[in-house]
């Protein structure tokens, strides 16, 4: 039987998870105790944030330090994917704030990879209405910005 | 009409995704919101230049040479990827101007395109900077400065040409191992 310890989402939801969990990623161990709870992240978020770290919880150990380059190229792979796959965009963007938050760095990387591809090779209109994004330029701004990329467009 | 999550997020987390994207994607996203744009035009900002400087290292390998002098990633990227040899690109709020309110020797040292009727068209920031530069030097020193301009300009030129005929042979042979 292994350790485990309790996590309290700041909604006030209990989780009682693998100490190895919080072992691999040291700012869980932060909030283990009779009444810490997690001040950014709610229940929802933490348990599809606790399901990624349990599935990965034999994933050998990661050096992150001067790896930038592999972290950029790496490839997502089936279970993450089908994982993040299946949250919507606002629980994409939960779990990508409380990886930042949690200092949860792989998970972070996926969630920015899948943010980026959602952005590849769309047309400007098409990035606005993906995530919403307000026009918020004067006609005129809007015309001098096309200007500058006339010669981009025009590929 | 809450926000889109993507404008909310920590600047180090926006930075992370871009360093996915495209040039092309980086400037599509640019032209999105004000918000972007400010990010990601910033050219004074070298974690925004070291971004763009990845970017056409992953996407464009065969890029090889560095922007010109005083050149920002993004603006050689701009001229470069249509392989144009005109320089700079800048935001201006008056596109066109009438050529015989400014001193001649302005107009050979600053990049311009021709649209289709024959107009050169000049960036305003860059003409009014050198105005502003011209005007600070006593009558003496102008025809000097005028000449030191023109070498610097050629020399741009010439390295924005090289970088256009690194782009166009690199198309070439893509185009070529597509056919095989």
């Amino acid at each position: 039987e292994n350790e485990t310890i309790t996590l309290r989402s700041s909604d006030g939801i209990e989780f009682h998870i693998d100490a190895r969990i919080a072992n691999r990623y040291t700012l869980l161990n932060n909030w283990n105790g009779e009444n810490a709870s997690l001040p950014n992240v709610t229940g929802k978020v933490l348990e599809k944030v606790l399901e990624w770290c349990e599935h990965h919880i034999n994933d050998p150990p990661l050096n992150y330090d001067n790896d930038d380059s592999r972290r950029r190229n790496f490839e997502i792979d089936d279970w993450d994917e089908n994982f993040i796959n299946c949250v919507n965009q606002d629980m994409l963007f939960e779990i990508i704030l409380a990886a930042n938050y949690l200092d949860i760095k792989p998970l972070l990387d996926i969630g920015c990879k899948t943010v980026a591809n959602m952005i590849k090779s769309k047309s400007l209109e098409e990035i606005r209405s993906t995530f919403n994004i307000v026009n918020d330029f004067t006609p005129e701004e809007e015309e001098a910005i096309r200007r500058e990329n006339e010669w981009a467009d025009d590929q | 009409n809450k926000p889109s999550p993507l404008c909310t997020l920590p600047p180090e987390t926006f930075l992370q995704i871009c360093k996915s994207l495209s040039p092309a994607d980086l400037l599509s996203l640019s032209r999105t919101c004000k918000l972007f744009y400010n990010d990601l035009c910033c050219e004074d900002s070298l974690t925004i230049q070291e971004i763009w400087r990845q970017s056409r290292h992953s996407f464009m390998p065969y890029r090889k040479l560095v922007p010109p002098e005083e050149m920002s990633e993004r603006h050689s990227l701009l001229c470069g990827m249509l392989g144009i040899t005109y320089g700079q690109v800048h935001i201006c709020d008056n596109y066109k101007i009438d050529s015989q309110d400014i001193e001649p020797i302005i107009l050979q040292i600053l990049h311009c395109r021709w649209d289709k009727n024959g107009t050169r068209i000049y960036w305003k920031d860059q003409i009014v900077e050198k105005i502003k530069e011209i005007e600070s030097l006593p009558q003496t020193d102008r025809l000097e400065w005028g000449e030191q301009q023109y070498t610097k300009y050629k020399q741009n030129e010439r390295e924005l040409n090289r970088r256009s005929i690194e782009d166009h042979s690199a198309r070439r042979q893509q185009r070529y191992e597509r056919k095989k």
